[in-house]
């Protein structure tokens, strides 16, 4: 199995909610963002336009950022790809970030909250538990819903079902049937990742509704 | 609690973003590390062509330098031991390896060369032997952890990691000189001298080769504006060419036909170390991500 997520460009609205769900789902602090929008602006006036490119872990099936981990602390599960961090073993060397072409990785130097000179919030205090300063962190695609059978937070509650969250390595999964109807691409597949994040191109010909 | 975090937002939507990890912050600790470590295994390495155990000293101290202050950019330094896991793939935990062989077997080395045992008995020569491989494993390390980043096309390159072998060698030359003028005021000797030219002369051309190579890649490009006209091209035209390569440069050349006594040659090391002190931050800064999309989709 490989888990894979196909992010569909003419149906993502660019709301943000995945990257509001991410947050709360895993409490991140402030300058954390596991799900993030990168905007690029195409064409030149009058025919210019944004286009919101939603990028997170690309969960790749040659991750460069396990290569260069000296701990081992970046692995990538056997038995469905993702790729994780055991912070118990991360040193803060930051190699994996200087590695990862899709900016996914982000170095906690210390917890910070949200309200300035107000202390952490009960919310805070709850989620912030999870999250060891000193050490890297990424979108580990949900992997305490995955187990309990249910999808990552910001396929789940994406309004507009731009994310479609799957198995790669099944031919009739729905991720792998739009990459092959719908042209899906990788970002940078010439760095040789092979991403598991797939995205389907704003300009395509509308075919029925999913 | 809440100071400026290194992930900028305006980073989020920057089409060349900058590498920041390794270059702001506590990075400088980083940076500072690798200069020591390369220079002292410079030092080991000419301390033992020219005889020069000053130089030998000097490049044990360096490397033993070099790793405690390294120590100080890890988010958990007491974990720092865990870094010698993956020597299968990674470059980090190579380089801990070359350490931990280099330093008590230089040490032994040094200490037989002082006297303890002479430095011609078999297991003065053991000790060698494995100094030279911890020197080889910390001369190739640092160049390889930036080269193997794909992701940042400035050290994705061939070069990079002669051209840190070259700069290691540059100096342990400087340090070299800093140990002749305590030593040697009055050696009439330029072996240090030479090895400096020739290393000074490699770094050189491997630079301009690699800015010949990547001229056609948009993001190296990017990263070499920052150092010819952006915010680092004072500490690249000071740090870099004027103290790092013009003044000692100067000195050196000066040297053969006449003597530049013991302030000539601390000057000429100093400036020499401070350079290569500020080209390895300026690599360090000038990384850039190669884009997320391809400039035919903007």
């Amino acid at each position: 199995m490989r888990y894979g997520m196909v992010l569909d460009l003419r149906r993502c609205i660019s709301c943000y909610a995945c990257q509001v769900a991410c947050k709360s789902e895993n409490a991140t602090p402030p300058g954390v963002l596991y799900a993030w929008a990168y905007r690029v602006e195409q064409g030149e006036y009058p025919n210019a336009r944004q286009v919101y490119i939603p990028m997170l872990c690309n969960h790749c099936d040659e991750p460069s950022c396990v290569g260069v981990c000296p701990t081992g602390a970046t692995y990538k599960r056997p038995e469905d790809g993702i790729v994780l961090i055991d912070s118990d073993k991360c040193v803060g060397c930051r190699a994996c970030m200087t590695a990862c072409p899709y900016h996914a990785r982000y170095y906690l130097d210390q917890i910070r909250n949200y309200y300035p000179g107000q202390g952490l919030t009960p919310y805070e205090e709850a989620g912030y538990e999870r999250h060891n300063a000193g050490t890297v962190e990424k979108c580990n695609f949900c992997v305490e819903r995955l187990e309990r059978g249910e999808e990552p937070a910001c396929v789940a509650n994406c309004p507009a079902v731009a994310r479609i969250f799957g198995d790669l390595d099944d031919p009739d999964s729905e991720v792998s049937m739009l990459v092959r109807t719908d042209a899906g691409y990788q970002l940078l597949p010439e760095l040789g990742n092979d991403p598991s994040v797939y995205y389907l191109p704003a300009e395509r010909p509308v075919k029925e509704s999913r | 609690m809440n100071r400026p975090t290194l992930t900028l937002y305006s980073d989020l939507e920057a089409v060349y973003r900058p590498e920041r990890v390794w270059a702001e912050g506590r990075a400088i600790a980083l940076v500072l590390a690798h200069f020591l470590s390369g220079a002292g295994a410079g030092a080991w390495l000419l301390g033992l062509v020219l005889d020069l155990r000053l130089a030998l000293v000097l490049g044990l101290v360096a490397v033993v330098l070099g790793g405690i202050v390294h120590l100080g950019f890890l988010g958990h330094p007491e974990r720092a031991w865990k870094m010698m896991m993956r020597p299968q793939s990674s470059w980090i935990s190579r380089g801990l390896w070359s350490m931990i062989v280099f330093v008590p077997t230089a040490a032994l080395y040094v200490a037989g060369a002082y006297g303890a045992w002479g430095t011609s008995s078999a297991f003065a020569i053991v000790m060698l032997v494995l100094s030279l491989l911890g020197m080889a494993g910390i001369f190739l390390y640092k160049g390889f952890v930036y080269a193997v980043s794909r992701a940042v096309p400035l050290w994705n390159s061939p070069l990079l990691p002669v051209s840190y072998i070259a700069i290691g060698v540059r100096g342990g030359a400087a340090l070299a000189f800093v140990g002749l003028a305590f030593a040697f005021p009055d050696s009439g000797s330029h072996s240090a001298q030479t090895w400096w030219l020739a290393a000074t002369a490699a770094t050189i051309f491997l630079f301009l080769l690699e800015l010949a190579m990547g001229r056609s890649d948009s993001t190296i490009s990017r990263s070499l504006a920052v150092l010819n006209h952006g915010s680092l091209a004072w500490v690249f035209f000071i740090g870099v060419v004027l103290l790092g390569v013009v003044i000692p440069s100067a000195l050196v050349i000066a040297s053969y036909p006449a003597a530049i006594g013991v302030a000539g040659l601390l000057v000429a090391g100093i400036t020499s170390l401070v350079g290569d002190l500020a080209y390895k931050y300026c690599m360090n800064t000038a990384g850039t991500y190669v884009p997320l999309v391809p400039a035919r989709a903007r």
